[in-house]
């Protein structure tokens, strides 16, 4: 059975696939477009994070991505990490890897991550321009090679902004012939969102349309194969727009319960209502569940779709609804037609 | 290989779940190797929950033909066949 059969059975049964835990909004780096605002909730103790961790459990809820902030800036991270490991989650730890020492990454290697996920930004001058801390690439770095040395799985990731879009074919290379671990920042790096208090200062580091064309483009050239997301391609009208709430939530550190990072909702606190609840009751989530590609009314006929990934918690925050039409992933999708078309012509 | 007495041993490399008396096995495939899903029916489920790394194959047989009509020889080969492929998914280990 692949990974996506499985995540539409659970789905079908109303069960997520996955959670994307946020332990923390502290971190040691200070990265200039980072969504997170400035006020740190109050986070839930050691107990009450396992007891989150039950409750997924008892969901049957399989992938848990834990992420920050810096999920390793919490003391109890080990005692977090060994709580999951023995609850049977397929574990997935995001971070920005600077305070893994040796030692950590023995605990890290005790509870058998599937993959670790650390952010670079570019090299030292551009990713320390980016995290604001000196020093911050070296450590970033020796930390993957540490963890590569342990047989952990390593995938970096990066952002594609202002700072950095032109040294990140570069950085890819470097990533994947030195550092010897993957890459997984074709697409993925594009969307960049607003912060969580509303502010959209994130969004000065978007690119052009010309530097998004032409990262695209270098793009498309070093990885041959990368291929048109065939989920996106096939996607009926009839299908689901993306996982949020449908084969995926996401838990803050304080412990309310979202559809999704980029969706958050009010009055899910776990504390005060179950999951299940939430989860089965929310209009929030209700609506996103009920949400069909075609009902994005702008988007009908649109001939750019097959390159476009719509996120409706994008379009909330752009036009106020979550089916409307994006002009963002409009003109992320109008640059990667546009790059196809041309990387058509260098082949021909 | 004569499995009967052998003790299995889940992998620690697997992440999984019982979900409506199913279990769901992901091997998590350390470095390199990719992930395997399968999800096992009632029987097999079964069989996975009686897996605690004290029961050998055969304590696992007797158990299964207190609950099943079959005869025991009939569950040992199925069992045995069953351990086999849990084995080559490296779910399990002895
Ligand atoms: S597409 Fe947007 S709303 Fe949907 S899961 Fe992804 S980030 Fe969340
Ligand atoms: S968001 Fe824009 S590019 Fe995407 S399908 Fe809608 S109209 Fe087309």
């Amino acid at each position: 059975m692949t990974q996506h059969e499985l995540r539409l059975r659970l789905a079908r049964r109303g069960i997520p696939w996955t959670c994307l835990f946020e332990l923390t909004y502290r971190c040691n780096l200070q990265c200039v477009h980072c969504y997170l605002g400035t006020n740190n909730p109050k986070e839930m103790n050691t107990d009450e994070v396992c007891g989150v961790l039950d409750t997924l459990k008892q969901v049957g809820c399989i992938s848990l991505i834990l992420s920050g902030g810096e999920i390793f800036a919490r003391k109890d991270i080990v005692k977090i990490l060994q709580y999951a490991r023995a609850s049977h989650f397929a574990l997935r730890l995001f971070t920005n890897g600077t305070l893994i020492d040796r030692a950590m990454a023995e605990a890290i290697a005790q509870v058998k991550p599937w993959v670790v996920e650390i952010s670079l930004y570019g090299f030292r001058d551009v990713h320390e321009q980016v995290t604001r801390v000196k020093g911050s690439f070296d450590d970033t770095v020796r930390a993957i090679e540490i963890l590569r040395g342990r047989q952990i799985r390593v995938y970096v990731k990066s952002v594609v902004m202002k700072q950095n879009w032109a040294e990140l074919p570069g950085l890819q290379q470097y990533v994947q012939r030195k550092l010897k671990v993957q890459w997984r920042s074709i697409d993925g790096g594009l969307q960049i969102s607003p912060c969580d208090n509303g502010s959209k200062r994130p969004f000065l580091f978007r690119l052009s349309d010309r530097q998004l064309e032409k990262y695209m483009l270098a793009a498309l050239t070093l990885n041959k194969t990368a291929k048109r997301n065939p989920e996106i391609r096939a996607a009926g009208e009839n299908e689901h727009v993306c996982g949020a709430a449908f084969t995926a939530c996401n838990i803050t550190p304080s412990g309310e319960l979202n559809p999704c990072l980029q969706i958050r909702a009010k009055d899910n606190s776990l504390k005060s209502k179950s999951f299940t609840e939430i989860w089965q009751e929310h209009p929030l989530f209700r609506q996103l569940r009920s949400l069909r590609r075609g009902d994005r009314q702008e988007c009908l006929g649109c001939k750019d779709s097959v390159h476009c990934f719509l996120c409706p918690g994008m379009a909330l925050i752009e036009r106020g609804s979550l089916s409307a039409r994006s002009p963002e992933a409009c003109r992320l999708a109008r640059g990667w037609k546009n790059a196809y078309r041309l990387l058509d012509k260098h082949l021909a | 290989m004569d499995i009967l007495s052998k003790i299995p041993k889940k992998s620690p490399d697997i992440a999984s779940r019982i979900i409506d008396e199913e279990a769901i096995i992901i091997s998590l495939g350390q470095s390199g190797s990719g992930e395997t899903i399968e999800v096992l029916n009632f029987t097999g489920t079964k069989i996975w929950e009686l897996i605690d790394g004290k029961k050998s194959v055969s304590e696992i047989v007797r158990r299964l033909t207190e609950t099943h009509d079959e005869p025991g020889k009939i569950v040992e080969a199925d069992v045995v066949g069953f351990f086999n492929k849990l084995l080559t998914s490296k779910f399990v280990y002895f």
